[in-house]
Order: structure tokens, then C-alpha cells, then sequence
């Protein structure tokens, strides 16, 4: 018992300073647990392989080979185009493009790494371009990557629906407001510093190009269309509207864009598996965790130390705010979730609060966790697609992490923002 | 000696290309047939109200050993995400050592995996799968060969001669 | 002295009426009862908390829990001969089905069963699954078609369904409600307890009583660890399993007949099939597909005991 809690907590730690991949570090420390409180060492490939059994989990892959398909079949620069022409305008034009242009490939992409790189590639440069520092251009479209996991589909709502046990589609739901809310807060941070830095204007569209970008644009816009709208129409479940959506993204990528040669197929195929496997690994590895959680009955435990220290649910959920911030600063945040998810649902029982609005704010913390430095997939993503430093991003980015934590105290106190959709 | 282990960490390289080659071509195909399968299930549903019994089974077999197989990949490629301000901060002698101690470590790991899951495995001879009633085994060997995989892949990491520094790793 | 620990694993609720918890504290109850039981600490771990079914069975032959109580289904993945238990329209009445079970039939089974190390201490019974959809009551085969209902992915069901003219769904549990609920499926077939604890009266109209599975409950424990105890101990297990038996069936029983009248005054509305042999001549290719898996010597045994 105590063994197991010092493995778990400083082993652990100790291999994820040290650079052990997360992966290793929570796979090792489940053999040192097993062995350590004498559990049959065969729970290690039974859990690495049973925790990947899940038809939820399935849709992971597939939407990461939809985003891939989107943006090697040029549907994500055709989405750029469309927010180009309406935004472009604005005051601070180019930050509103990068924003409208995200949350439209957010509700394609699950995944805030994929966002970030499809909508990075082409906006980093733009805005470079157009006087912007790269350093500043990169950390917004680092932190438009967060409006991945909001806004559905949803890598991040896929795992805490299967580890938390509630239904995808409404928790899918639950995103919509915390991702809009964030795209507005981004955009007022954008409008601010325009106007600070008296950056000029750019010329309005024209109707012709707002024409054109809409004609070339159509068949991305409808992405989106097709896979909500078959959820929520009844007619797929997520997973299999995700397969859709890959079928669909390759129709257009290689017979109406043709910009996808059947050649390049495998290697779109093998980095969708790759950037899938990043995450179920740690989705497989962790399994062993869950039953040594169980088998020691950490869950309730703490649970209830946590109960008897703390009275009031606002207070045990800033705590878990706070707790949850600090940590996806460092780690990874699929393994945060699982780690600390049965304890978390555990709290979540005894203060009763609603396990969509609970999920909600699970995902929104996470999601932030993603863009927040030290450790964090779109910075890193961000800094190998503009070729910045870490610390140049990291140095840039505060502003708009500032403006994710009001999204976040907003999706914790007020249960409405996450529940205006459910039911 | 020197010469010794230089030649066997050649040979060790040469399989281990081949070997990566072989299974990220076999990935391609599982991620295609798992995307074929839930097509063809939405299809059956919508189409001819009849939807098959095994697709989902099936497209859950490929993707479990994809997963497993790329995450041994992951140990070769270093795309597993981690932590490495210590890594980078240390002088060049303690980032080896410490590079070195993980990879043994990883070996290890990969090692033990792949003793249990043929023990885990020899265990569930005789059980099958709820809908296709496929032998169990097929599913579980996934996890010793991912730690076999495993364990290969880091050893021809342990003494690889030329490799200073681990690209970083990030998705 | 230090006692024995027990860790019982199912993977519901612990509360009052729920079929495998009231299995488990029987089993508690009647072990501390009994002189020779004192030895034992029997450790609860409902919720899943040793996973799900297949995990937990997995886990029990790997010795991570010594006992645990688990749908036939799921018995079935390790030793498909059980597969019998779960045929549709199989058994008329649940003491049908325990007679049979408490029979050479059920002797067989559970030999078959320990060979893959695990003993089989008692059939319990978790009530039948029924049939709760939207279009229409269900009172004879014909009533199915064109009605889309939801079962879980195993071609038992999925067969049933097919051979009584229908349009079965397989969907995961955990998108099941919403799909009903959106209109996407008509219904699903689901134990009464299920329809209870999940609130799926509030999603479907109508309640038929198709009675189309008994839901075999089996009470199970490693063998290795039972053989290694003092015989007495043994002894004291088996007999509390035993008398756990008797008390689960009989309250699981009486449950499911409130139940019933609890889902009428909940709003659904409730009917009975007319004659089920009609049912089951239709279902009857069913049995054929699976007679090699069940194995033929206990598929007729069980068949001419029923009839
Ligand atoms: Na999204
Ligand atoms: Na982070």
C-alpha cells in the first residue's frame, strides 16, 4: 500500500524529470507497483491491451486521419481563405483570421496539436509577413490550438467520456460554449493589442473574392455539417461519424481538390496512426494504473480525505482548477486525465455535481494545459512549425493564457456555460 | 571488442530498419481495414438495415495491435513526448549516462512485457471474442510482440555509437 | 490471527436490490455465520472497481480477486459452452432455468469451467431481459419488424433479432440512451433492474414482457486458491455460496416481479407476449448456429429438460 503510493507518486515523478517519455515512466511505474504489492505481472499486457478495447476510443484515430486528410487535400487553406475574406478587415485583421479560421477546423479536428500545425503552417508566415513578431504570431495560434479540444469533435471529451463513463455526443455538447467564449476572449485580446500597437488595417474583401473564397470553400465548410450534424442528427455515433468524415475528406482531397495523389495515401495513413499512437499509448499504459487505483481503493480514499479537509464544492473545485493548471503545465495532459481520473470522479460523486458540467471543466483545464508552458503539445507543435524557441512562446503566450483561466473560472462557476446545449 | 559490438550493432540496425519498415507498412493496412470496417457497417445499417455483427470486433482487433505497435515504433522514432529541460541542461557525459539509463530501463520494460504477455497469453488459450469467436490469443499477442518490439528498439538505441543526442521527442 | 481476504469484484451498484450485490452479501453474511468461515474477510468491490466484467474474470483467474460474480455472457468469451444459457426463449420460467442449472447440465458446465481454473459456486439469477421500444408493444414475433432495436454486439442477440424479422442495432451502452432518446433507435432489450437504475422509462413507452433471456448470474472463484485451502475452509465457502444461492434467487425473483409493477406506475405501459413457443420455433436457427460452440451433448441434455 504505502509502497505503491511512493512509487506512484515519487518514481513517477522522478522518471518524468529525468526524461523518461510519459509513456515509460507510467508504464514502469506500473511494474514496480505490481511487483511491489505482489499483483501478477500478466495485468500489465491485460490492461495495455483491454484499455484500447473501446469502440469511444476507435473515433481517435479516425479523426486524426480526417484532419490529416483535410489538410493534405488543401481543405484547411480553403477554411483560411473563408475566414480571410470575412475578418481580414477587422482591427487587428490577421489575429481574427487565425481565430475564425481554428474554430472552424476545430469543429473538423479533434486534436489541438493538428489544429495548431494545419492552421500554424499557413498563418505564422502570414502574419510575419504582414509585420507581426513571429514569436506573437505563434503563440496565438498556439492558443487558437486549445479551441481543438472545445469545440467538437474532440480528442480530449472522447477520453474523459470513456474514462468518466458519460455519453460522447453530450459531452461534445458541453464544449460548444467554453470554445466560443474562448474564440471571443482571444479576439478581444487581438482588438487590444491592435489598437495598442496601431497595427494598419487591411483592405475589405470584395463580394467577388467573398464569392470565390465560399465556391472554393464549400466543400470543408460542409465537414463539419456532415459529422455534427450526423451525430445529432442520430445517424452515426461519433466514432463512426468520424470514419465518415475521413471517407469524405478523401473523396474531396482526390477527385473534386485533387490535391491528394493516391501515392501520398500510406504516409497520410501512418501519421495518423503516429499522432493516434502518441495518445493511446498513454491510454493503454495507464490502464494498469486503473486497477492498482482500485485494488489499493485509492479513488475513495482520497476522495474522501479530500472531503474531510475541504466543505465547500467551490472551494474543492478551485483547488482542482488550480491543481489541474499547474500540472498540465508539466505533464502530459491524456496522462493527467487518466492518472487522476477515478479520484476525480470520486470528488465529482461527493460534491454532486453534474458529470457533463464536471467534464466540461475536466477538458476546458486540460485544453489550457496544452498551450501552457513548460510542457505542452501546441507549443511544441508551434515552436517546430515557426522554428521558435520554446522560451520565445512561452514568453508571449501569458496574455492569452490569462484570458483561458477567465474561460475556465466561467465553465467552473457558472454551470450554464457548459449545460446550454445538454438537454 | 570495440569491433566486436560495432558489428553487431550494424546487424542489430539492419534488422531493426527492416523490422520498423515491415510493421509501419502493416499499421497502413490495419488503419485502412479499420476504416473500411465502420464504413461498411454504417453502410449495411443505412442501406440494407442489416448491420454485421463482427465490425466493430474486427475494427477493435486492428486497432489494438496498430496502437501497441506503433507505440514500440514510438521508442525507435522518439516520438513519445517528454520532459527534457534536465536532459537538455546536463553536460554532454551526464545527458549520455542518463540517455543511456533510460534506454536500458526502456529495454527492460519492453523485455518484461513481452515474458508476461506470452504467460498472459498461454492463460487465455481456449477463450474467444464475444461476435467473431476469434481465438483471444490473436488480440493479446499483440502485447508481447509490441514488447519484443520494444525491447529491440531500445537496445539498438543502448549502443548506438554515433547518436549523441535524441531528437527531441514530440508528436 | 490474521483473516483470510476475499476480494469479491461485480461490476454494478451495491444497492439494496441489485442482483449481484445482493449475492455478495448473502455470501458475507452466511460465511461469518458459519464457525469454519470466521477465518475469512470478504472484501466488497462493486462499480467496477476491478474493472469491467471481462477484466475482472480475466482477474480472477490471474488471481487478483479470489471471487467474483459475472454475467453468463461474459463467462461465455472464456468457456463458450455457457453460451447455452444465453440462447433465446431458452427457459419458460426463472425456476426452469435453476433446475436445469442445479442439474447435470449445470455439473457440466461448470466442469468445463474448471479446467480454465475457475469454479463455478453457484448459478444466481439476474431476472429476464425484455424488450422496451417506442412504436409498439411486442406480443408476437411479427410485432419486431421494422422496429430498430438496439443490442449489444454479439450475434446471439444479433441472430435473435434477425430471425424474428427485426432490425437489431449494435451499439455501445454509452451512446444507446442519447440514441434513443434523439429518435435515432426505437428501443432496446434490457433486464428490468437495467431499466430501473438507468431511468430508461423515461426514454420508452412500451414495457413487453418478452421474457427472451434469463439472465444467468454466475457466482465464481479462482480454483487454484480454493484448492489450496484447508478442506474445512472449503467446506465453509461452498456451503456459504451455496446458501447465498438460495437467498439471491429468491429475492432476485421477488424484485423482479415489483419491478414490474414499479415500471407501470412510472408511466410504461406494460404487456405480456402471447405464446412464446411461437417465439421460439422462429428463433430456432439460432440454436443450430451455435450447437458446435455450445457442444451438442449439452445442448440436447439441456433441450429435452426444458421442453
Ligand atoms: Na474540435
Ligand atoms: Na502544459
Amino acid at each position: 500500500m504505502t509502497e505503491a503510493i511512493w512509487i506512484l507518486t515519487l518514481g513517477f515523478t522522478g522518471m518524468v524529470i529525468f526524461g523518461f517519455p510519459f509513456v515509460f515512466a507510467i508504464g514502469m511505474a506500473v511494474v514496480l507497483v505490481l511487483i511491489a504489492v505482489d499483483l501478477p505481472g500478466m495485468l500489465l499486457p491485460q490492461t495495455l491491451v483491454a484499455s484500447s478495447q473501446s469502440f469511444s476510443l476507435l473515433g481517435i484515430p479516425f479523426f486524426m486521419l480526417a484532419g490529416e486528410l483535410m489538410l493534405r487535400g488543401g481543405l484547411s487553406r480553403r477554411l483560411i481563405a473563408v475566414a480571410d475574406v470575412f475578418v481580414r478587415h477587422l482591427l487587428g485583421g490577421l489575429g481574427h483570421v487565425t481565430i475564425v479560421a481554428s474554430c472552424i477546423f476545430a469543429s473538423i479536428s479533434g486534436s489541438a496539436p493538428a489544429t495548431t500545425a494545419a492552421i500554424g503552417s499557413a498563418m505564422i508566415p502570414a502574419m510575419a509577413e504582414r509585420g507581426y513578431s513571429r514569436a506573437y504570431a505563434t503563440s496565438l495560434v498556439v492558443s487558437t490550438g486549445v479551441l481543438a479540444p472545445l469545440i467538437p469533435p474532440s480528442i480530449a471529451f472522447i477520453i474523459w467520456g470513456v474514462i468518466a463513463e458519460q455519453s460522447i455526443a453530450t459531452l461534445f455538447l458541453a464544449g460548444i460554449v467554453p470554445g466560443l467564449a474562448l474564440a471571443i476572449g482571444l479576439s478581444s485580446l487581438v482588438l487590444w493589442r491592435a489598437h495598442r500597437e496601431n497595427i494598419p488595417r487591411l483592405e475589405k474583401a470584395t463580394f467577388a473574392e467573398v464569392k470565390d473564397a465560399l465556391r472554393k470553400g464549400i466543400w470543408a465548410l460542409l465537414t463539419p455539417v456532415l459529422v455534427l450534424g450526423g451525430i445529432y442528427g442520430g445517424i452515426f455515433t461519433p466514432t463512426e461519424a468520424a470514419a465518415v468524415a475521413c471517407l469524405y475528406s478523401f473523396i474531396v482531397g482526390v477527385f473534386i481538390e485533387k490535391k491528394l495523389a493516391w501515392g501520398e495515401l500510406p504516409a497520410v495513413m501512418l501519421h495518423a496512426m503516429k499522432v493516434s499512437a502518441v495518445v493511446m499509448a498513454i491510454v493503454a499504459v495507464s490502464g494498469g494504473l486503473g486497477v492498482i487505483v482500485a485494488q489499493e481503493q485509492l479513488a475513495t480514499k482520497f476522495a474522501a480525505l479530500m472531503g474531510s479537509l475541504v466543505a465547500e464544492p467551490w472551494v474543492m473545485l478551485l483547488l482542482l482548477n488550480l491543481g489541474f493548471f499547474l500540472l498540465a503545465a508539466v505533464m502530459d495532459e491524456v496522462a493527467l486525465m487518466l492518472i487522476f481520473g477515478p479520484m476525480l470522479i470520486a470528488i465529482g460523486n461527493q460534491f454532486g455535481i453534474d458529470p457533463i458540467h464536471f467534464g466540461a471543466m475536466i477538458v476546458t483545464n486540460v485544453a489550457i494545459g496544452m498551450a501552457t508552458p513548460p510542457v505542452g503539445y501546441c507549443l511544441f507543435v508551434g515552436a517546430s512549425v515557426s522554428g521558435q524557441s520554446l522560451l520565445a512562446i512561452s514568453r508571449a503566450i501569458w496574455p492569452q493564457i490569462l484570458v483561458m483561466l477567465v474561460v475556465l473560472m466561467l465553465v467552473t462557476y457558472v454551470p450554464q456555460f457548459s449545460l446550454m446545449f445538454v438537454k | 571488442m570495440q569491433t566486436l559490438l560495432s558489428v553487431l550493432y550494424r546487424v542489430l540496425q539492419r534488422l531493426n530498419a527492416a523490422i520498423a519498415l515491415l510493421v509501419k507498412g502493416i499499421v497502413v493496412l490495419l488503419g485502412l481495414g479499420m476504416t473500411l470496417s465502420i464504413l461498411y457497417q454504417v453502410f449495411m445499417r443505412y442501406v440494407f438495415n442489416s448491420p454485421p455483427s463482427w465490425s466493430e470486433e474486427l475494427a477493435l482487433l486492428f486497432f489494438s495491435w496498430s496502437m501497441l505497435l506503433m507505440l514500440a515504433v514510438g521508442v525507435r522514432e522518439a516520438f513519445h513526448v517528454r520532459m527534457d529541460l534536465i536532459l537538455n541542461w546536463l553536460p554532454r557525459l551526464g545527458n549520455q549516462l542518463l540517455e543511456r539509463f533510460i534506454d536500458l530501463c526502456t529495454a527492460a520494460f519492453g523485455g518484461y512485457l513481452a515474458w508476461m504477455g506470452v504467460e498472459y497469453c498461454l492463460m487465455m488459450v481456449g477463450s474467444t471474442s464475444a461476435a467473431i469467436a476469434y481465438p483471444i490469443t490473436m488480440l493479446y499477442s499483440a502485447a508481447p510482440v509490441s514488447g519484443v518490439l520494444i525491447f529491440l528498439f531500445s537496445l539498438e538505441l543502448l549502443f548506438d555509437p554515433r547518436r549523441l543526442e535524441r531528437s527531441e521527442g514530440r508528436s | 490471527q490474521t483473516k483470510i481476504p476475499i476480494k469479491l469484484g461485480w461490476t454494478t451498484t451495491d444497492g439494496p436490490t441489485d442482483p449481484y450485490a445482493v449475492g455478495a452479501r448473502a455470501f458475507a453474511k452466511a460465511l461469518e455465520q458459519d464457525p469454519a468461515g470466521k477465518v475469512f474477510d470478504v472484501q466488497f468491490y462493486p462499480n467496477r472497481q476491478l474493472g469491467d466484467e471481462k477484466a475482472l474474470l480475466e482477474g480472477l483467474r490471474m488471481g487478483t480477486a479470489q471471487a467474483a460474480i459475472i454475467t453468463n455472457a461474459v463467462t461465455a468469451q472464456i468457456e463458450p459452452a455457457f453460451l447455452l444459457n444465453d440462447l433465446p426463449f431458452l427457459y419458460a420460467s426463472s425456476n426452469q432455468a435453476y433446475d436445469l442449472l442445479d442439474g447435470e447440465v449445470g455439473d457440466m458446465l461448470a466442469e468445463k469451467l474448471a479446467s480454465k481454473g475457475i469454479a463455478v459456486l453457484g448459478y444466481m439469477g439476474g431476472g429476464f431481459r425484455n424488450m422496451i421500444n417506442n412504436v409498439r408493444p411486442v406480443s408476437k414475433p411479427e410485432d419486431v419488424s421494422g422496429v430498430k432495436y438496439r443490442v449489444m454486439q454479439s450475434p446471439m442477440y444479433i441472430g435473435m433479432y434477425e430471425s424474428l424479422g427485426g432490425n437489431p442495432v449494435p451499439m455501445a451502452w454509452g451512446e444507446t440512451y442519447t440514441a434513443v432518446q434523439q429518435g435515432a433507435l426505437d428501443g432496446l432489450e434490457i433486464p428490468l433492474s437495467v431499466i430501473d437504475s438507468t431511468k430508461s422509462y423515461e426514454i420508452t413507452k412500451y414495457l413487453s414482457l418478452t421474457n427472451h433471456t434469463f439472465s444467468v448470474i454466475e457466482f465464481l472463484f479462482n480454483k487454484r486458491w480454493l484448492d489450496r485451502l484447508e478442506p474445512a475452509q472449503r467446506d465453509a465457502i461452498v456451503k456459504a455460496a451455496e446458501v447465498a444461492t438460495k437467498e439471491q434467487r429468491i429475492v432476485s425473483d421477488e424484485s423482479a416481479r415489483k419491478l414490474v409493477s414499479v415500471l407501470a406506475d412510472k408511466g410504461m405501459q406494460v404487456n405480456e407476449i402471447g405464446n412464446p413457443a411461437q417465439f421460439r420455433e422462429k428463433v430456432k436457427p439460432v440454436y443450430e448456429k451455435f450447437r458446435p460452440q455450445i457442444g451438442a451433448e449439452i445442448l440436447d441434455k439441456a433441450l429435452v429438460e426444458v421442453q
